[in-house]
């Protein structure tokens, strides 16, 4: 078979240009706020706890750094989220899928279509009731390559999924 | 050729049983030698000795029936387009293989196994579960059968006849080219050169782990030989700690001599149908089959000692899907000079000449980055070191310190240097190391998936990094470039990837 970008040549192919890019769902920013605050009320509970049980009655600095390391944590990756959900976009082309994501380091995975071993929709709890999915893209690069493009709408997630197995099948 | 019925249910060959009592005992005296030993030093009661016969005679029973019932259960066979392993009698394993997903198929032979005349097959997939079949005790006719078998079913089609003598020195090479013979000569030069200083850590990490092992099972008794050599070599002159020194190093050197010979004996790479045949060893002879199309990365190694004797060493990775490295997945060969170097990557890449791009360099930010990095760590150590003990505060230590961070600076600058990377229409390579060289090639429609990363100071400055993913569990990075150039390199290879219709693997 032949693959219509064989003829291309390099300066046709489209650039990845910001504007392009699809952006996440915005409830997912809702998501990820509360999931990662979810996060931080296991510590925040048991320094709580350590406090009404004065086991570290004697050391309150020990206690007041706690406090305020978890705090800043929490802030932090607030902070984080907020200031990077709009970086994180994908970009399904022609013959790969684009995600990048991150803020103070930004990555932009690219995976070729021809390359993608199987592709997984997830819906985890939290997410479930979001109304929201995770597209999970495998290849044979190992884990650190696998990509995960979470916070799409189930809708979207199945018809990314659909179009790429369609693609994978045709090149087989 | 005599066919066997596959579809039938088969066991290993009957000798094969001193095999599995062998492999019972080897991993019992593993688990159990410092008991044991205590037992054997330990002053004999002559009411104990009948207790310690009756126990030597119920472990031999039980390892003689857990041989049995473990080869009697071992069963496999090929049924439809599946080559099925049955095992184990108290837990019951099935092990089902797509023949068209295997891997590999290496037939080994090990000392035991050349006394008695049978050789072990190991079958490797790729799959996401890491499944991995190993018969220990076949005939070499049985291997050779199955081995055909499986390569005519499989669509590979890259098992040759050539690969299938298990005698080295009978091998019909007609067909195959010869790629490289290493005799005992370039073994020892190989050995001479190695990195002495990484063994000798290996060494003192192996006599740690045997000494506190040593010391768990004695107690007391250990402690006071420890304390007495401390005393003594407390007492050594200079001249004492040099010699010692160099004896030490000789020793290592002797080591890895024995150890490159007995590993690598009679090692003979040549290509035949797409593959390349590897087969080396002393005592455990191993046979290699690579497909030339499911090799991933190779990658040069060379050191100052190795540059002025000319060799270099390779590294073979071949695609894993697993999560997790085999280590077979990856095949060193220890010594290849310039013109197996060419041969190799002739066969590996169908041509000769590639046609470079200029050698692009990182950008100086990488190096006074990694400088910060290494350097806060090195400080903070010494810091926190210092302020726990405070004997440790004086000049001599922070000379110390300084000559550490020099060191640092020398070795990164190098690092620095040596980080490069060019680009053929079909090639990608990537340059790096410190005191040596080491060259990283891979075709670029191998790779996966390329990632872009940028940090936001990155940004400021213009730079980017590059990480290409591999089939082979590992990723190539290529470290601050220009933004410009980053993105020209990521586009060209998914031009490359995209538009190719080879199969990776």
């Amino acid at each position: 078979m032949i693959l219509d970008n064989k003829s291309v040549s390099i300066d046709d192919l489209p650039k990845l240009n910001s504007e392009d890019f699809i952006p996440i769902e915005s409830k997912f920013r809702t998501y990820l706020l509360l999931r990662n605050s979810l996060f931080f009320i296991i510590p925040f509970i048991g320094i709580i706890a350590l406090h009404i049980f004065s086991v570290l009655a004697d050391n309150i600095w020990l206690q007041y750094t706690l406090y305020s390391v978890v705090l800043l944590l929490w802030l932090y990756s607030i902070t984080i989220v907020i200031l990077g959900f709009s970086h994180k976009a994908y970009i399904l082309r022609n013959h790969d899928i684009v995600y990048k994501t991150g803020f103070i380091f930004r990555t932009t995975t690219v995976i070729p279509k021809n390359r993608i071993q199987h592709l997984e929709i997830r819906q985890g709890v939290l997410l479930r009731i979001f109304s929201l999915s995770k597209l999970v893209i495998y290849t044979a690069g190992g884990n650190a390559s696998d990509l995960s493009i979470s916070g799409l709408k189930p809708d979207v997630a199945e018809k990314i999924k659909e179009e790429i197995s369609r693609k994978i099948a045709t090149n087989e | 050729m005599s066919s066997i019925d596959w579809t039938k249910e088969q066991r290993q060959a009957p000798l094969g049983l001193l095999l599995f009592a062998a492999n019972t005992l080897r991993k019992i005296l593993k688990a159990a030698w410092p008991v044991l030993l205590v037992l054997i030093f330990k002053e004999s009661e002559k009411s104990k000795d009948d207790l310690y016969f009756w126990t030597a005679i119920i472990g031999a029973f039980f390892i003689l029936a857990h041989s049995l019932l473990s080869f009697w259960y071992f069963r496999f066979s090929i049924v439809d387009n599946e080559f099925i392993a049955k095992k184990g009698y108290l837990k019951k394993i099935k092990l089902s293989v797509d023949i068209d997903r295997i891997q590999t198929v290496n037939i080994k032979q090990n000392i035991l196994q050349q006394i008695l005349g049978l050789v072990s097959l190991e079958i490797d997939t790729a799959g996401a579960k890491d499944a991995e079949i190993k018969l220990i005790a076949i005939k070499k006719e049985v291997a050779v059968e199955l081995e055909k078998k499986l390569a005519e079913k499989s669509n590979i089609k890259n098992t040759v006849e050539s690969s299938i003598d298990t005698d080295a020195n009978n091998t019909d090479t007609t067909a195959a080219k010869s790629i490289i013979e290493l005799s005992i000569e370039d073994l020892v030069k190989a050995a001479i050169s190695e990195n002495h200083l990484k063994n000798l850590l290996m060494i003192f990490g192996l006599t740690y782990g045997f000494y506190s092992q040593l010391s768990r099972s004695f107690q007391g008794s250990i402690e006071k030989y420890t304390e007495q050599g401390i005393n003594t070599i407390q007492s050594f002159s200079i001249k004492t700690i040099v010699f010692i020194v160099v004896f030490i190093l000789i020793f290592a050197m002797i080591v890895s001599i024995i150890k490159t010979i007995v590993k690598f004996y009679n090692l003979k790479l040549w290509e035949a149908n797409n593959s390349f045949l590897l087969n080396f060893g002393l005592f455990n002879i191993k046979k290699i089959n690579i497909p030339i199309s499911k090799i991933q990365i190779i990658k040069w190694d060379n050191n100052p000692i190795r540059k002025m004797l000319g060799f270099k060493t390779l590294s073979i990775k071949q695609a894993s899907s697993g999560a997790q490295m085999k280590k077979d997945q990856r095949i060193s060969i220890p010594a290849c000079n310039k013109d197996q170097q060419i041969a190799i990557e002739e066969s590996l890449f169908g041509k000769s000449k590639p046609i470079f791009s200029e050698k692009i360099k990182t950008h100086p930010i990488y190096f006074i980055k990694i400088f910060i990095l290494f350097s806060l760590i090195i400080l903070s150590l010494a810091a926190s070191l210092i302020m726990s003990e405070p004997i440790l505060y004086s000049y001599q230590s922070f000379i110390l310190i300084g000559v550490l961070e020099l060191l640092l600076l020398a070795l990164l600058l190098l690092e620095y240097k040596k980080r490069s990377f060019r680009i053929d229409e079909d090639i990608l390579e990537v340059n790096s190391g410190q005191i040596g060289d080491s060259i990283q090639l891979i075709q670029n429609y191998k790779i996966q998936s390329i990632a872009y990363k940028q940090s936001i100071f990155m940004k400021m400055r213009g730079t980017a990094t590059i990480k290409v993913y591999t089939a082979a569990g590992t990723n190539i990075t290529i470290p601050y470039i220009a933004e410009d150039t980053a993105a020209e390199l990521m586009n060209f290879l998914l031009y490359k990837i995209e538009g190719s219709e080879d199969k990776w693997m």
